[in-house]
Formats: C-alpha cells, structure tokens, sequence
C-alpha cells in the first residue's frame, strides 16, 4: 500500500502545501487522499447499472460474470448487466456511431472486454475514457514487471486505458485416444496430419484465433523473428512471410475438409474435437481442456500440448469507452475483477480457470496459499511445461496476414 | 376522402418510408466515404473501389447469387408442386395441418437442428454407424458449409416452402378455384394442365411479392448463412458483416459500401426476374388458351410430390427432435446413437438466464404483432370500403418495402440515425422497427381473407344493432377472428426470429432470445445451442397452437365459422 501511495504523490498536486511534512506521512496523506478519492467513486457509482459488454459464446464465463456482477451488487450497490455480444468489433462499430452522432455522455457501453486489434482501433480513434486503472486499488496487485503484456496489448502501449483481466496463452488439445504423441513444431504437426489426415484445423481469418495460428506459424517459420516486432511496413513482407504461405499451401490439403471449408470459430473445434471430427484443437486458455472435460464438454482423453519452442501469449483487459454512462460503476466493477477474490475464482478451473494477472508476491500470504492450493486439471499444464510466453508481432502484422490470406485462400 | 387519402400517406410515410429512407441514405453517406468521427473520412468512391478489389468479393457475390436463386426458386416451384399434385389429395390436411409449426420454426433453429442431424458426425450418421458404415469416427466428407453453398440453399429452401404454400393457400383463397377445376375438368383438362393453366396464372400476381421478399431475405441473410454457408469465402452477406464488425474500424466504410452493392445487386435480380416473368407470359399467351391438350394425369407427379411433402416434414422433425436430443443431454460422443449421459442441466440454467430476454421477446412480439394487425385492418377496412382492388392500393409498394429491401443495407443507417436522437436501446424503438418487418407479413396474411368477407353480414348487423363499431366488432371481427388470430400468429413469429434489427437498434440493452441464440451459437456447446435455439422455437410455436385452439375453443358451438 504505501508503494501505492508514492505513485499517487507523483500524480497528486499537492505537493506545495506538503512541503513541511516528512515522506512517511506525506505517503500517509496521499494513501488518505487517494482512498477518499476512491471512496468517492464508489460513493458515486452505489446504484449504478453497468453495461457490460463482453463476448456471450461461454456458458462457463457467463456464469462467472454473473457471479461476479452478484458479488458487486451486495458488496457495492452496483448493478452490473452482461451484454452477451458475439463480436467486440460490434460494440467498438456502436460506440463509434456515437461518437460521430456527437453522443459525448450517456452511451451504451460501460465497460468492454477487448484486447488486441480492437483496443487499438479504440485507442486510435480516441474511442476510450481517460487512463483510470492507476485510480483502481487493486491495480497495485497486478503483476507488470513478470507480465509484459499487462502493460503492452499487442505491442500497443496500454497507458492505464484498459485494466488487465486474464491472461492467454496459445495451446492445442489432442485426442490421447486416436492420437497418443503430439506435436512438437508446425513441422511435425504437418507429418502427424499426413497419417491423420483431415483431422487438423483451424478457424478461418480474420476470426481471432485463426489469425493467431497464423502468427503462431509465422513465428516459427520465419529466419528470424525479431522482424516481426517492427511495424510491417518496415520490413518486406513478401519475403519474410514466403515460407509461412509455402508451408500452409502444403498443409491444407492435410486440413479438416481438405482445407476447402474452416471451422468457425475454436469453441466450433471443441465440439468437433468431441465429436471426434478433429484430433487436434486449440485453445487461448490453458485450462479450457480441463474445464471442458468437467463440464463433460470434452471426454476425459483430450490433453493439452504446446510447441517445443514456445507460444503466443496475451494479456485481456476491460476498457471503459469515453461516453460511458456509469464510468463510477464501470470502475468498480474492473477494480472487483481484479481483486484476489475475483481472480481467484477465475483461475479455479472448474469455474473459468482463466490464468491470473496477479503478482503472487504482491498479495498476503493467504491469498498466495489459495492460490498455491488451486489444483491444477488433468488437462493443464503446469507453468513450466507450459514453457516460454512469445511475444504478439507488431499489431499492423494482424492487417498484413488477414489480407495475404484471404487473397490466397477465401477468394 | 382526400383528407383519409392524406392521412394514410403521412402514417405510411412515417412509420416505412421514412426510416428506410434516412437508413439507406445513412448508409450510403460511408459507403462514398463520409463517416464523421472516424479520422481522415472524407468524400471518396474507394470504399466501393475497395470492395470490389477485395479478394472474397466476386467469388462471395457469385455464391450470394446461386444461392439465394436456388433456394428461392426450387422451394417456389416444390410449393407450387406441392400444392397442385396434392390438391385434395389424402395428404391434403397434411399438408395444410403442417404449414403452422414448420412456420414457427425460426430459420436460425432449423439451421442449427439440421446440422446436428447431417453433418458428418450428426445424428444420421450416428445411427448408421459403426453398424452399417463401418466408421468408428465420423468421415471427412465436406456436407454443411460446402463451398458451393449448396447446404446453405438446401436448408434455406426447406424453410422457404411451407411460407410459400401458406401464400398459395391465401392467394388460392381469393376466386372460386374450386369451380374453375371443375369446368375445367369437364373441359376435359387434366389436373395438371388445368392448375397450371388455369389456377397458377390467376393465384401468381399474389404471389409475386412474397417470391421476391423471399429472394431478397435469402441473398441478405446472415445468421443462416454462418451456420450452414460457406466460409472460405462466405456469401456477400456474411461478407458485409464481417466488414461492419472488422477490428479496423475503416472496414465500416467497406460495409456500408458494400450493403448498398447488395441492394443494387437485389434490385437487378428483381427486374431480371420481373422480366422474365413478362417474357414467359407474353410467350406462353398462345399455349394458355389453346386448350387441353392431355388429358391422363401422370401418376409420377403426384408420387414425387407426396416424397418431398414427406422429405420436408421428416427433416424438419428430426432436425428439432436432433436439438432435443441434445439439449437433455451431458455427453454424447461419436458414434453413439444417442446421448450416454443425459442432463437437466442446461435447461434448468437457460432457465435462469432467459427469464429477462424472454420477457422482452414477449412483449416487442405482442406490441409489433398487435400494432401490425390494428394497422392491417384500418388499411383493409379501408381499403374494403372503398372497393379498392389489391393491385392498386398505393400502400403496398411501401408495406413491402422493408421485406423487398434487404435489412442489412439500412439497419446500419438507422442504428446511426437512432443514436443520433438518442432514440436507440430502448424497447419502444426495439418494437417500432421489429413492427416495420411484421406488418407487410401480418398483410400478406391477412389481406385476402379480410377482403373477402361478404360485407353482407355487417350490413345486416348495423342494420340489427344500429351501431357501426359494435357491429363492426361483434360481427366482423369475430367472423374474421380464426384468420386475425393466424396472422397475428405469423407476426409474432416474424418478431422473434429477428436478429439484426434487434441488434443493431437494442444497442445490447434489449435483450431477447434470439440475440442470445446467436451469441451463444457463436460458441456452439451443443446442448446449449440446442437449449437456446428449442427456446427460440417454442415461443412462436405456443403462439401458432394458441392461434389454433383459441378460435376452435371461442366457435365451438358456430361449426360454419
């Protein structure tokens, strides 16, 4: 806490008059300052309704938020309604329409679940509330130093404009029944599919986990993947990304479908993985396999695997737009989700067993000890086997891929 | 009589015109360019030259294209079919008795029920295999989704067909046909020459309008099309979604341009066909009148009938029986028969979570239903009074215009103009446009009964009660109640099954149960899709048996009603 109170005495005017006062208690009037600023936030948002936009296509994170909005609602009088939405491009497309409607307070959306592309395009079109996660408490939890993507969405610098929510990391899940070994790289993937052919696949582009399979390859295909953290326009594009087409044009014959028709999204693979259409699925939550193997979604031989050299990994956040109704409520309700409480709950994987975004030696030893205690699924993997976090490409490789794709493979 | 005049075309104007108007011109502002709010827009033709430079966009136009005429054209001629070959038949009241549920099945539902049953790890397959088939895992063959669209056209003809044989049954309604087959008959015609001689060419001019709202839905559908279309590409709606809800919010531009490519494209295919039907017509003068010319009726027609009669109705049963299945159940794997585990599960927590979207979907369907119907008959009673012959009352290019224009190049449009006077998420605008999309249904059903009605029997009452409305009331509408009661039917059933106007005007605030049909399909957990479409189905189909019953309990004891 009193590291909190020095980033307030950085952010506060209040120095002048403090001057005569020692550091500690200084920090102590800055900590007074900034709880009764936060008290007078929760003052303001006590009966507030929240309009929570966030992507509806998961019973098991449905629940959660329900959970969560019930909790707020007893704790703080704040009324947090889900708006299951099917794509966050939607929302970010309404709350444009506001902006160019000339809708400066009073809009539709509170608070947005989003990350990557979408932030960006928020971000660029000055479609978000001014920085507010350093206001949270439980901002101060969150581990920025271990988590780099806490404070870069896809390389965008984040700025205090969304607050970090879970965090995401690339893995695939196989069938131990019909395929025992998994594999290890984009190559072996490609020789384990020439005996199971069909049995592979992924969504089609620009569906967000179909273009992350794409960087996914890119990045190991690549001579050297520090290219791909400049913007694209600086580096050639055609001939770093040849041996990414050269080893999907390879691949696809191999596909689900011959590669003529793509699975719709990574919860579609699920069912097919159930189905036991596909041998091989993947995933953005490490903990989905064993989540969906309690929920009897998926039987009990589905496993999950990562590539010998690492995978992608993210971090998601929640933003609040710039003409939210109940910004007071909408900030209560992100500072819950982050609370120790929430994210240990979260992290559980029978509840969600969405990864945390806290640092364990930020919080109180019984914190730390629930979280320690957790127990993993049979399908996660521990951290370690989980092994190294790649960084996401610069966001304008996103654009660059989509395009080259559907110009080869969707026309 | 000019002051009514006058007053309709104000009401008309407001509640249709209007707002497909300023949509549309909504759209067409960022489609050359000009959407204020996004950096560096300006007036420009390269969102359209973009769209059409884009990768998918032929390909996906082509696709948009053959199917939506596929779909469109053999499920009119297999009504038309239908209709003639089983006229009076056995199957007759089959096929009457059938149109009302295979109606409230919502074109979403029946999509995702019919995947459970013929994708190559559905239902069909699974109670072939292993015995039979042999597959221990289902086959890798390409069924839905094909990159034909041929499913997307399948799925949307099978849905198309009863709505086709409720306008032949209608449009059947309107002159004696049962006198003009029976001169025909003893003219010696066949069947067969006599309806399409005789019967189509009297019963198409009523049918005109619903083939080309049909063409028009099938080209601009979305939610249908990402179920069981293609997707590498995907047909142009799809496509113009895609573009609408693209991370990089300069694709609005692209969306915008292309809804307004796909109501250029809807009004080409209108006049091509509008063409060819004078083409035929004018062709096809000599041989109309020239008498019969065979008189055997071909067992052949009436046996090809009867199988796609029963085709229709067996898979849309098995199609919602496959979601039932699955929404009872917890586990059920490939290849086994049914379910291994069942569940209570997914419908006691639907339970929990629809209580909300279905009070709003209850009530936008009975406000816009109600509102279309009391609409409907002040235009039909006027209309009726002033012996005003369909054909020409000036109101129905405007009723039909929201089904003939396809949603998605205004909705974009309106949902700016809404937010614009902060008009939109409320439940109030939710039911003003779901009411522009149910009432030209609520008049198509309606109309020809209501203009039928032997005024007689109202002259009779005004003379016996001395009162106008109450005779009116009692005599008129009670006689009429059993077709009011359908039509409202069919409104309500239209309202439930919207999906983009929901979208895009609730503003996510007014949620209902096709909204959270689709987010959740997005997911596609089978027994909650399944839950969630079974919810979506059984909304409309409580309404269609209320519809049924309640006249049949009201006339017990007055059989001739």
């Amino acid at each position: 806490m009193l590291k909190q109170g020095r980033v307030m005495l950085k952010k506060t005017a209040l120095v002048p008059t403090m001057v005569a006062i020692g550091l500690s208690g200084l920090s102590t009037v800055a900590l007074a300052q900034n709880d009764s600023a936060w008290q007078k936030v929760l003052d303001e948002a006590k009966g507030q309704s929240v309009y929570f936009n966030a992507w509806g296509g998961s019973d098991t994170i449905n629940d959660y938020i329900s959970w969560a909005a019930a909790e707020v609602k007893k704790q703080y009088q704040v009324d947090v309604k889900q708006v299951k939405i099917t794509d966050t491009g939607d929302v970010v497309s309404r709350i444009l329409a506001e902006k160019s409607a000339n809708r400066e307070t009073g809009g539709s959306v509170d608070l947005i679940w989003i990350n990557g592309e979408n932030f960006k395009a928020m971000k660029d079109n000055q479609l978000l509330a001014k920085a507010y996660t350093q206001k949270l408490p439980n901002y101060a939890l969150v581990d920025t130093e271990n988590k780099p993507s806490t404070l870069y969405d896809f390389t965008t610098p984040v700025d205090n404009l969304e607050a970090p929510w879970g965090m995401a990391q690339l893995v695939f899940m196989h069938d131990t029944k019909h395929l025992a070994t998994p594999p290890t790289d984009m190559h072996s993937l490609l020789e384990t599919l020439k005996s199971n052919k069909g049995r592979f696949s992924y969504p089609a582009l620009p569906n967000f986990h179909g273009t992350t399979f794409i960087k996914q390859a890119l990045h190991e295909l690549v001579e050297d993947s520090a290219v791909l953290s400049q913007p694209v326009s600086q580096v050639d594009f055609e001939t770093v990304s040849a041996p990414l087409w050269a080893y999907l044009d390879q691949l696809h014959p191999l596909l689900w479908r011959s590669g003529k028709s793509f699975p719709k999204s990574a919860q579609q693979m699920k069912q097919l993985l159930n189905d036991s259409e596909l041998f091989i699925s993947l995933s953005f939550n490490p903990n989905d396999a064993s989540n969906a193997i309690a929920n009897d979604e998926l039987p009990n031989t589905i496993r999950t695997y990562v590539h010998k050299n690492g995978t992608l990994g993210n971090t998601h956040f929640i933003a609040i737009p710039f003409n939210a109704n109940a910004k007071a409520g909408a900030q209560v309700f992100a500072n819950f989700l982050m609370s120790a409480k929430a994210q240990l709950k979260k992290a559980t994987p029978a509840v969600w067993g969405d990864p945390t975004v806290l640092a364990m030696n930020k919080l109180n030893a019984q914190q730390q000890q629930a979280f320690s205690a957790l127990k993993l699924g049979v399908a996660t993997l521990s951290s370690e086997q989980l092994g190294k976090v790649l960084l996401e490409p610069h966001s304008s490789w996103v654009a660059a891929i989509e395009k080259a794709w559907i110009a080869r493979y969707a026309n | 009589m000019l002051y009514r005049n006058s007053l309709l075309i104000i009401v008309g104007g407001l509640v249709f015109a209007l707002p497909i108007t300023l949509g549309l011109l909504a759209t067409w502002l960022p489609a050359v360019g000009y959407l204020p709010g996004l950096k560096g827009s300006e007036f420009s033709s390269s969102a359209l030259q973009a769209v059409f430079s884009h990768p998918s966009t032929y390909s996906s136009l082509i696709l948009s294209v053959s199917s939506a005429l596929i779909a469109t054209v053999s499920a009119f001629l297999l009504s038309q079919w239908l209709c003639m070959s089983l006229y009076r038949s056995r199957l007759w009241p089959l096929l009457k008795h059938s149109i009302a549920p295979l109606l409230a099945i919502p074109h979403l539902a029946f999509s995702v029920g019919l995947v459970f049953l013929i994708a190559p790890s559905g239902w069909l397959m699974r109670w072939l295999s292993p015995t039979l088939t042999g597959f221990a895992i289902p086959p890798d063959w390409l069924i839905v989704n094909d990159n034909y669209a041929l499913s997307l056209s399948v799925g949307l003809m099978l849905k198309e067909i009863p709505f086709f044989i409720l306008m032949t049954l209608s449009a059947l309604s309107h002159f004696d046909h049962r006198k003009t087959l029976r001169i025909a008959a003893s003219l010696h015609y066949s069947h067969v020459e006599a309806w399409v001689k005789l019967i189509f060419p009297q019963i198409y001019s009523q049918l005109r309008l619903p083939l080309y709202a049909v063409l028009s839905y099938s080209l601009s559908v979305v939610d249908v099309a990402i179920v069981l279309g293609p997707n590498a590409p995907a047909t142009f709606a799809v496509l113009i979604n895609q573009w609408f809800n693209h991370t990089d919010i300069h694709y609005r531009l692209l969306g915008a341009a292309g809804a307004s490519v796909m109501l250029m494209l809807v009004i080409v295919l209108i006049t091509l066909i509008y063409t060819l039907e004078k083409y035929l017509k004018k062709q096809s003068k000599q041989w109309l009148v020239a008498g019969p010319k065979v008189s055997k009726n071909s067992p052949i027609f009436a046996v090809f009938a009867k199988i796609t009669l029963y085709v229709v109705l067996l898979l849309s049963f098995f199609s919602m029986s496959s979601l039932f299945v699955w929404s009872f159940s917890r586990q059920w794997r490939f290849p086994d028969a049914w379910p291994s585990r069942w569940s209570l599960k997914y419908w006691e927590k639907s339970w929990q979570q629809l209580i909300e979207p279905l009070q709003n979907t209850a009530i936008i369907g009975v406000s816009s239903a109600l509102l279309a119907l009391v609409i409907c008959i002040v235009l039909l009673q006027y209309q009726s009074s002033f012996k005003i012959p369909i054909k020409r009352s000036w109101w129905q290019g405007l009723l039909y215009l929201p089904i003939l224009v396809p949603q998605i190049s205004f909705l974009f449009g309106i949902q700016v103009l809404l937010v614009r006077f902060n008009l939109e998420g409320s439940i109030a605008s939710v039911i003003w446009v779901h009411l522009i999309f149910v009432l030209p249904y609520a008049y198509l059903t309606l109309s020809q009964v209501y203009l039928q009605f032997d005024d007689r029997y109202l002259q009779q009452a005004i003379i016996l009660c001395q009162s106008k409305w109450r005779a009116f009331v009692l005599v008129k509408l009670v006689m009429l109640f059993k077709p009011i009661a359908f039509s409202f039917a069919v409104a309500f059933a239209v309202s439930v099954a919207q999906y983009l106007p929901s979208l895009y005007v609730g503003a996510g605030r007014v949620n209902t149960v096709t909204l959270e049909s689709v987010a959740l399909a997005s997911g596609s957990d089978a027994r909650v899709s399944a839950v969630f479409a079974l919810w979506q189905f059984m909304l409309p189909l409580f309404v269609y048996i209320a519809a049924i019953v309640v006249p049949q309990m009201c006339f017990r004891n007055r059989r001739e009603l």
